[in-house]
């Protein structure tokens, strides 16, 4: 019964994230600025309010993509549609798969050492990403192979490269995440991001003995984003490099790219090709508050305290929900913050050339990955080694 | 495993409801008269430009890339495993890691130099 309200729980916030990551998308993106006249859109002059112009309502437009679903189909000649279709399923279920594992509810009654409530524990969860990923862009590739294009079939060498090259980087991003807590398990690494910050421990010994009790006392969020922050940065990279699609109308942009997928596709081929680019950058965003952020943890505050304070007046039941709701909300918060500083920075950003991610990628960060792994393994061997010298 | 299946089940379920109205609304209002049937399209396709050709060496440079990247991918994948296990062995590992992490990061800061030559 518990697992069957959390599939449907977590299946309505991942619901939540997408339509959430719609809109800033498209806020970042067209929303009219009145401070700045001359990036208001030509489309003003043939009608609309210039404040809020039509293209700016994300009603209006999924209204507009699904009258064009309605309309009478298109195939063209020389397209596969039944490797497209397993391309596009296999793709969608692999991010979902993703999306399943991540441990979005916490505990149960809020404790570290509670069962873990997430739809699929896997305790190589981590290396079961890359697997995961790797699935995604091979559909991909299915797809390009699918369109049977030249053009296509670059879109399919890009999307080959990245997918080698994020994979690459992504991997020596997240080893020191699982040298530093031990574990692939993606609760377990979520549960470590609870405990005392070493460095605080090991300077809280120096300070006065009742006042460093009294600060031992707190919760200090050591979250790997303060504890690992090169780890954190590359991250970004690395997923944006694997999880990125080279669709030919990428918004992000802002024209038609012509070495892309779906070039000449249909509008329902559109839609699920608009919906696996959301799942990736939903996923990517949940991956960096689980691994970044201490998942749905809040600092300073220890929600499974709920539990006896409140189970002398209404029992143990509803105080245990309180504290996964209280769980999930704080990871629903962190997960539109995350994807909404993501589509202000996508669009702040310029977006490069493949081959120059790809040079940036391959001969400055996985370098400077490889220095931050012998880094993160040379401090926490050395913090194994001052506690068991200490011990 | 089943809360799983039931997720990812309601996920793409709930994401294929929207074609699926779309293809019910299709099929009704082919039943009209003036219903429009399957429109088959040829592909897109451009002209030629002697300045889109790319340059001869592209290929050795793509195969360069190709090789360099799935050994990467392949060491890369083979690290975590051995980083997860890193802490249980402790301090008695870390020549090996040395040993195995040094001779790789030589390799590449080489290959960085001799491309940047080229």
């Amino acid at each position: 019964m518990t697992g069957v309200v959390l599939a449907f729980v977590w299946c309505g916030a991942v619901f939540m994230a997408l339509m959430a990551s719609a809109v800033f998308e498209r806020r970042a993106r067209v929303f009219p600025r009145p401070d700045r006249h001359e990036l208001i859109p030509p489309r003003e002059f043939w009608g609309g309010d210039p404040r809020i112009a039509p293209a700016s309502s994300l009603i209006v437009r999924g209204l507009s993509d699904f009258a064009r679903m309605a309309r009478s189909e298109s195939r063209v000649k020389d397209h596969r549609p039944g490797l497209k279709a397993l391309g596009q399923f296999s793709s969608a279920l692999s991010l979902a798969t993703g999306l399943a594992m991540i441990p979005f509810a916490g505990t149960w009654g809020g404790g570290a050492g509670g069962d873990a409530l997430v739809p699929l524990d896997l305790s190589q969860g981590l290396a079961a990403f890359g697997l995961l990923f790797l699935i995604t862009g091979l559909c991909r590739v299915a797809l390009a192979l699918s369109e049977a294009s030249a053009w296509s079939r670059i879109a399919g060498a890009r999307q080959a490269s990245r997918s080698m090259a994020g994979l690459a980087l992504l991997t020596l991003v997240l080893a020191p995440i699982a040298v530093d807590s031990g574990s692939l398990r993606l609760h377990e690494i979520v549960v470590d991001q609870q405990r005392p910050l070493a460095v605080v421990d090991w300077l809280l010994a120096m300070v006065d003995a009742d006042f460093g009790q009294e600060l031992r006392a707190w919760p200090w969020p050591a979250w790997n984003l303060f504890s690992q922050p090169l780890t954190a940065l590359l991250f970004i990279p690395a997923i944006s490099l694997l999880l990125g699609s080279p669709r030919a109308d990428d918004p992000a942009t802002g024209s038609v790219a012509i070495a892309g997928l779906g070039l000449d596709a249909d509008p329902v081929d559109l839609y699920w090709m608009k919906l696996e680019t959301r799942l990736a950058t939903v996923l990517g965003a949940a991956l960096f508050v689980t691994l970044f952020l201490g998942a749905g943890s809040i600092p300073f505050v220890d929600s499974s305290a709920l539990v006896p304070l409140l189970s002398p007046f209404v029992g143990e039941g509803l105080p245990t929900i309180l504290a996964a709701a209280v769980h999930v909300g704080a990871f629903l918060m962190k997960w539109l913050l995350i994807l909404g500083i993501a589509a202000r920075m996508k669009r702040v950003a310029a977006s490069a050339r493949d081959d120059r991610a790809l040079r940036l990628a391959t001969r400055r960060l996985l370098p400077l990955a490889w220095a931050n792994l012998l880094l993160v393994t040379a401090v926490a061997l050395w913090f194994d080694a001052q506690q068991g010298g200490l011990g | 495993m089943h809360e799983r299946l039931l997720f990812v089940g309601l996920l793409i379920g709930a994401a294929a409801m929207v074609p699926l109205l779309a293809a019910l609304l299709r099929s009704r209002l082919r039943s009209g008269p003036t219903h429009r049937r399957l429109r088959i399209l040829p592909r897109a396709r451009y002209g030629f430009s002697p300045r889109s050709r790319p340059s001869p060496r592209h290929a050795v440079l793509l195969h360069r890339g190709l090789l360099g990247s799935v050994f990467m991918a392949l060491l890369a994948l083979f690290l975590i495993p051995a980083a997860a296990a890193l802490p249980e062995l402790g301090v008695s590992l870390l020549p090996v890691a040395f040993t195995f992490v040094l001779p790789t990061l030589l390799v590449t800061l080489h290959t960085r130099r001799r491309s940047e030559r080229q």
